[in-house]
């Protein structure tokens, strides 16, 4: 990636740090790999488990670039983005059922699919406040509005009801998010507890009320005319942070589902780490993929465990 | 049989060279007692550039064992074994966090007093302002035509019957000097246990440029007329461990102190510069036993505490704390210790009129942590070299100390800048240390930053 940043020389007490940044992926112009979605893939992407699945990523060859005007008005951090890119979680596109005539097992059910990743044009803002005095508290807001590609389905009916095609929507996404570091002395007397707060809302702006209708689906949660959800993050340190307990909760409201991540980080020595935690999913069930839970299952349970060797 | 002979001798002769050679080389890793390059040494080779004003040349060297009952001598050695026949004269001299490190293992080299000036370029502002400044209703320092204090201590004379005079001597700290901008490409923070031992490094670089209160380097005394409500800008990288390697911090400290800093940080798994809240001023850094508002002794915006003089007193401090650094780039820093690395033993010279300071924060939410903070500011020098921190129940807590060596030499070192060989923190509830060691060969003061340095721009582009 290569990054231009022109700083403005204009600067009052008021109006800090004006600069310019162009950001630039060549793609194969240089041979430089595409990075997608960097975490992995929960579940199916069908919402149903195939006894195979098997999936090739269709990596896209061409440039990326964007433009970001930021500066600090007073306390206020404000930037306006504009990216021309390509989906990074990236949609998948059936393109066979290997299904055998009959339930044997040593014959699976294999689903053959790619992912692909289109072009978006994102534009965006966003804001920063730091009340360091009185609530002591960073307040965060960002918009994006995207014309952004869903999955369709039923275009060629070679597919049955399952998606082969895609079609773009426009799409508004909203956030807000506080962070309060605090001191709780009964649980920490030396570190603060970061707590995060964090509310979304993804509206389609078009079509919206025929998603449902075309069972589109994404990694993760399934789209609906409106998304929101809300999250709540906790993480501290404890005996010069050799042991870092977190945790991680979502709820969304209009599927009833409930996502929570707890883990600990223990630093053993100055060299090894490990890291392990619990996941646990919870949600309403239903026919409709729409109305499904934030990664389809309606109960799930999880435990990971990390080992990190640094030098 | 003579070939045999020769044999052996040139034998002999060849391992004896070999050996040589092997030996010659940890001379490329000197340690800082080999180094042996005073930190007086420069300033006392150069006493044209140095100011003097405010402190005496020479102290009798008795007059530690008359201030002690005679229970204190220039020479001796303070330790576990004998602190106890001189407790109260050493609390009376130190403090009792001071006494405390002693009982659990830390030796205080006792050693003869020595001047502290400053550059006399500094010195020269310091006098140019005189009663120039004013303490405003809201707690801040000003001119009195109003403006932002512009450079030298502001209240080089503090009457101990002012009623401001502790607010006084820690605006006389904050604006003590520092040169007008200055870099450290290598701080090494240690986590210390209970038995000594090395838990935990993190390496990091430290930057900073004043745009006010500038007395050494054009543009003066402001960097830009436009943007004066900003005292200095810092950048701090963390190079290692891995695992935070590339984090950076972008501080803001503005002049008006009832008002926090601003704080941006470059996160790399992120990639993104994150704005975070300097509110919190008094949360473990990185984990260590310091934290942010515990730099420099205490670094809070000042009108948010209380100050209350409690006396002035000759004291024992660190300043030129060691007796020799390396000066050499390729040299290891070892400085002496006690208990493993816990302890630093480090000289501890008489200060005629150290101005002894409460420190109270106005609301529990200005300080969550502590319920006082006893500090020092020299008088004449106006460093910090200790401060007792104690917990909600009034109970001891932490003792943070600068330790200083003194001035550069003129050849390897900046003759205008100071070095301190630690920051250094001690937890007495948790039996746990984090010194800081600076690496004096990557320090200069007074190197002609730019404010553009300082912003979001570089915090990215520094960060990996």
């Amino acid at each position: 990636m290569a990054r231009l940043t022109l700083k403005s020389p204009w600067e009052t007490d008021n109006l800090n740090d004006v600069q310019l940044e162009l950001l630039w992926l060549p793609g194969d112009f240089v041979g430089s790999q595409f990075v997608g979605h960097i975490n992995p893939v929960h579940g199916s992407p069908y919402n149903f488990e195939p006894d195979l699945f098997t999936n090739s990523d269709d990596t896209p060859g061409g440039q990326e670039w964007g433009l970001r005007l930021m500066g600090k008005y007073r306390g206020l951090e404000w930037s306006l983005n504009y990216f021309r890119h390509y989906e990074d979680d990236g949609l998948y596109q059936m393109d066979a059922f290997n299904a055998p005539a009959s339930v044997v097992p040593w014959k699976p059910f294999e689903v053959v699919s790619h992912t692909v990743h289109p072009r978006v044009d994102s534009y965006g803002f966003s804001l920063t406040y730091d009340d360091a005095l009185n609530t002591k508290a960073v307040y965060r807001m960002e918009f994006l509005y995207q014309d952004r590609p869903y999955e369709k389905d039923k275009t060629d009916g070679s597919m049955g009801v399952w998606p082969t095609d895609i079609e773009r929507r426009r799409t508004a996404k909203a956030l807000i998010g506080i962070d309060r570091p605090t001191f709780v002395r009964f649980l920490n007397p030396n570190r603060t507890i970061s707590f995060g707060f964090q509310a979304f809302v993804i509206q389609i702006l078009e079509d919206g009320d025929d998603i449902k209708e075309d069972r589109l689906t994404l990694n993760g949660s399934h789209p609906a005319e409106t998304t929101t959800m809300f999250s709540f993050s906790m993480d501290t340190g404890y005996m010069q942070d050799r042991i870092k307990p977190q945790m991680l909760y979502i709820f969304d409201p209009g599927r009833k589902g409930h996502y929570l991540q707890v883990g600990t980080e223990f630093r053993i020595t100055d060299n090894i780490l490990w890291y392990v935690g619990g996941t646990l999913y919870d949600g309403k069930h239903s026919d409709n993929a729409a109305n499904d839970n934030l990664a389809y299952f309606e109960w799930a349970d999880e435990i990971q465990s990390r080992i990190t060797f640094q030098f | 049989m003579r070939f045999k002979k020769k044999m052996m001798t040139w034998t002999v002769l060849t391992g004896a060279l070999l050996l040589l050679i092997a030996g010659a080389s940890p001379v490329l890793a000197l340690t800082d007692q080999q180094a042996k390059v005073p930190g007086y040494y420069g300033m006392e080779q150069n006493p044209d550039k140095f100011d003097f004003t405010g402190m005496p040349m020479k102290i009798p060297a008795n007059e530690i064992e008359r201030l002690s009952n005679g229970k204190i001598k220039v020479g001796m050695v303070i330790n576990q074994k004998n602190v106890d026949s001189m407790k109260n004269e050493l609390i009376a001299l130190t403090s009792p966090g001071i006494y405390n490190m002693v009982k659990k293992g830390m030796e205080m080299v006792i050693a003869d007093y020595k001047p502290w000036p400053v550059p006399k370029a500094f010195a020269a502002v310091t006098k140019a302002n005189a009663g120039q400044a004013v303490i405003t209703a809201d707690g801040n320092l000003k001119t009195k035509s109003g403006k932002w204090w512009n450079g030298g201590i502001p209240f080089f004379t503090v009457d101990k019957k002012d009623p401001q005079a502790g607010l006084k001597a820690w605006y006389n700290q904050i604006n003590t000097y520092d040169g007008d901008d200055f870099t450290h490409d290598w701080v090494s923070m240690f986590f210390i246990g209970s038995r000594g031992q090395r838990e935990r490094t993190v390496e990091m670089s430290w930057d900073r440029v004043f745009l006010t209160s500038r007395e050494m380097l054009p543009p003066k005394p402001s960097y830009d007329p436009k943007v004066e409500d900003i005292f200095f800008k810092e950048l701090v990288y963390v190079q290692s461990p891995a695992d935070l390697q590339g984090f950076g911090n972008l501080t803001y400290r503005y002049n008006d102190q009832n008002k926090s800093d601003d704080s941006f940080a470059y996160i790399p798994a992120m990639r993104r510069v994150r704005r975070l809240t300097s509110g919190q001023r008094f949360d473990a850094f990185v984990g260590c036993d310091s934290a942010i508002g515990d730099f420099r002794t205490l670094d809070v915006p000042l009108a948010r505490w209380n100050w209350k003089l409690i006396d002035v007193q000759p004291k024992l401090t660190t300043l030129f704390s060691t007796d020799y650094i390396t000066e050499n780039k390729k040299a290891q820093r070892r400085h002496p210790t006690t208990v493993g690395e816990k302890f630093p033993r480090m000289n501890w010279r008489l200060w005629p009129n150290v101005y002894v300071i409460e420190a109270t924060p106005k609301t529990r939410g200005d300080c969550p942590v502590y319920s006082k903070k006893v500090l020092w500011s020299m008088g004449g020098n106006w460093k910090s070299g200790l401060a007792d921190a104690y917990d909600l129940q009034g109970k001891l807590w932490k003792t943070t100390q600068n330790y200083f060596y003194g001035y550069g030499d003129g050849k390897v070192l900046d003759l205008m800048a100071h070095y301190e060989t630690d920051f250094y923190t001690y937890d007495h509830q948790a039996d746990h240390a984090s010194p800081w060691h600076i690496d004096f060969p990557h320090r200069k003061f007074n190197v002609g930053f730019t404010p553009e340095r300082f912003s979001t721009k570089y915090l990215q582009r520094y960060g990996h």
